[in-house]
């Protein structure tokens, strides 16, 4: 089995490593497998030989002066009683940088009104600093502030716009408050851009700088836990939209910002193909998968929708795997216990299964099977007790390893849709669907074109789902025949409907 | 320097506190892991120190939080050190990182002579491991240039260690691929 041959390999690494055990002894624990194990065995050690330097010296002291002494001074600061030390810490951070912006600008035309004496008291402690700042923003500046909002690159205006951006900021007292002003000012900066584009005026460097850096904040937060579903989406949708708007205005960025105009696009393509991944283990986080819809998603093609829903009709394939029969009405319900998802581990041999071994996931009366932990795949969020059963979730999530694709089921219809993250996009591709009496299911070209490597695994996993027909009160002896209902749904031998058609990547 | 985890643990409460002496024993024994965790990712030397620099300096930020996440210390540090490494390539994207692999790179080795013999050279490791997905690369990364352990590793990158093992077994039978055609050298190292 290949999850042991894991397990010895790695085994013979820890021992390896540990000194408990020479190479010679591990291949003599494992004499069948010592042919697959020595080559591995050698090029891990090689490896971790490589890896093992040391830093310079000189950096090494240099660095530790610099750390011991760094020590002191912030975690005197991060210790403070009162708010919360980190919060304390990063607003007073961001107070300063965005004082310091401020006596940046210096005697320019635009803070000449100014007393040169408000500037300079910048420099003084915080109390003082903070309410100059204040002074500033509501006595003075005043007429400036109020009307700035509108104001480009360029205008006399734009400092003092800046600059209530950076105070706004400042007095974002939540994280969540916090990634909303960054949002709002990374399309305050790419609004500045298409308006400046509307008036032909050129794009310069420091522009597209400040777009790139308002977008890698948004990505630097999409780390964070607890993000909410729809804010990830604005970023994804922003981030898109920069590229796009940036795509269009590159004839009016000036020469010497050519590579400024590249690295905001990576930027913005970057953020976009991380915050559709956030959003899409967002949207199938545990509280989707309850059946609850994400708060400011529209999920209208998404699998948790039908999650909510038990279908009309029950899919029911023939043995012959070419027909579907809808469920007789039962006169009266009959109880079933509470579901549970049990695991039947290595339920398929690994030949002529695309290389992979397998095991048959059964959900009350839903059964498929799914590939194993051993090459990588888990069934996501489930805890499973020693007899490998856990309470059954509305729709089976499975991912692989790297985290590149999650391949939702819903085992109440078998519908099964697959997300890729693949070239710096991600992509959802409908697998299997229900639709009204008829079942859909793409076939492998359609697959192999998009995502070969995966193609006949999932394939295969949709082939081999299968779903008992709810129990049944005994039947009332009837002397009239019942004809079969209207609407029967039929699959074909190569899992296509004649004439229907063929799954294709959502736009 | 091994220490124990009773020592680790006392002097993690003790930096949390502020006592710059356990801040500084932390530093000292982690230092050499952390840069060579950096290396192994960015190939640099000098964008190494700078960066393994900065990842001491948000452990400094973020220590006093430390006792409220049940996570060893260990693990707490290299996620920061991931996290850091993750924002670092963003940023680089944008520009190209520096694929230059200094000399100080091979001296810094206990045996050079013995490393141009019989080992495999940084360069050659750090280009092969660019062709892994990112997951195998921070496994690689954890399990041999640091020495985490499979639990600690699934740690630092939140998953299983059902899963980090077969991510190691998949990235060494790769990376065994990749420089197999160095089948002297690999030999040699035994």
């Amino acid at each position: 089995m290949r999850s042991r041959f894991h397990e010895h390999l790695n085994e013979c690494l820890e021992a390896l490593a540990s000194g408990q055990r020479t190479l010679e002894d591990c291949l003599a624990k494992y004499p069948k497998e010592a042919d697959r194990l020595e080559p591995l065995l050698r090029t891990a050690l090689s490896i971790k030989g490589t890896l093992s330097v040391e830093p310079r010296e000189e950096f090494r002291a240099a660095a530790r002066r610099r750390f011991v002494a760094s020590s002191g001074k912030s975690l005197a600061e991060a210790l403070r009683e009162g708010p919360r030390p980190s919060f304390v810490k990063a607003a007073r951070e961001r107070f300063l940088a965005a004082a310091q912006r401020m006596v940046g600008v210096g005697p320019s035309r635009e803070w000449r009104p100014f007393p040169q004496g408000v500037i300079a008291i910048h420099a003084r402690p915080l109390a003082t600093a903070l309410a100059t700042a204040f002074l500033l923003f509501i006595g003075f500046g005043t007429f400036a502030v109020t009307t700035s909002g509108s104001a480009l690159p360029g205008d006399w205006r734009y400092p003092v716009k800046r600059f209530t951006e950076d105070v706004r900021l400042t007095l974002a007292f939540s994280d969540a408050a916090e990634r909303s002003v960054k949002i709002d000012l990374a399309k305050e900066r790419l609004s500045e851009i298409q308006e400046m584009a509307e008036k032909g005026r050129p794009i310069g460097g420091d522009l597209l700088d400040d777009l790139r850096g308002e977008t890698g904040s948004l990505a630097s937060n999409l780390d964070e836990s607890g993000l909410d579903a729809g804010k990830v989406r604005e970023v994804a949708d922003l981030a898109r939209h920069q590229d796009e708007v940036l795509a269009q205005v590159e004839p009016l960025v000036k020469p010497d910002a050519q590579e400024n105009l590249v690295a905001a696009r990576t930027a913005s393509q970057e953020t976009y193909a991380k915050a559709a991944q956030v959003y899409a283990l967002a949207l199938f986080s545990e509280k989707s998968g309850k059946g609850e819809k994400v708060p400011g998603v529209e999920v209208s093609e998404s699998p948790e929708e039908e999650a909510t829903e038990v279908p009309s009709v029950a899919v029911v394939p023939t043995e012959e795997g070419t027909g579907v029969e809808p469920s007789p009405e039962p006169d009266t319900p009959v109880p079933e216990s509470e579901p549970v998802i049990s695991i039947e581990r290595g339920s398929l041999p690994e030949e002529g299964t695309t290389g992979l071994s397998w095991d048959r996931v059964v959900i009350g009366r839903f059964s498929m099977v799914v590939p194993s932990e051993a090459d990588g795949w888990r069934i996501m969020d489930l805890g499973f007790g020693s007899d490998d059963t856990a309470p059954a979730p509305n729709l089976l999530r499975i991912t692989n390893a790297e985290d590149t694709a999650i391949i939702v089921i819903n085992p109440r219809n078998g519908d099964t849709f697959w997300y890729q993250y693949k070239d710096g996009l991600f992509e959802d591709f409908i697998v299997r669907v229900t639709a009204g009496d008829d079942m859909y299911e793409a076939d492998l070209p359609a697959l192999e074109g998009f995502y070969a490597p995966y193609a006949a695994m999932v394939l295969f996993m949709v082939e081999s789902i299968t779903i008992e027909p709810p129990p049944t009160p005994t039947p009332v002896p009837s002397e009239t025949p019942v004809p079969p209902p209207a609407g029967t749904a039929t699959i074909a031998a190569e899992g296509l409907v004649p004439g229907a058609p063929t799954a294709t990547p959502l736009p | 320097m091994p220490v124990s985890t009773e020592v680790e643990r006392e002097t993690v409460e003790r930096a949390r506190r502020g006592d710059q002496q356990a801040l500084a024993d932390i530093y000292d024994w982690y230092l050499p892991r952390v840069y060579r965790y950096v290396l192994s990712r960015v190939g640099n030397v000098v964008e190494a120190e700078d960066l393994t620099e900065d990842i001491f300096v948000r452990m400094l930020g973020a220590i006093s939080g430390h006792r409220e996440r049940n996570i060893p210390f260990s693990a707490w540090l290299f996620r920061i050190a991931h996290n850091h490494i993750m924002s670092y390539f963003r940023k680089a994207g944008s520009r190209g990182t520096r694929d230059i692999l200094d000399e100080a790179i091979a001296d810094s080795r206990p045996d050079p002579a013995t490393a141009v013999e019989t080992r495999l050279t940084m360069e050659e490791v750090v280009r092969a491991t660019r062709d892994l997905p990112e997951a195998q690369r921070e496994v690689i990364a954890l399990r041999f240039a640091v020495g985490l352990s499979v639990a600690e590793t699934a740690q630092v990158l939140g998953k299983r260690e059902g899963n980090v093992k077969a991510l190691q077994h998949k990235a060494v039978a790769r990376l065994q691929r990749l420089l197999g055609a160095k089948p002297g050298r690999l030999a040699a190292e035994v």
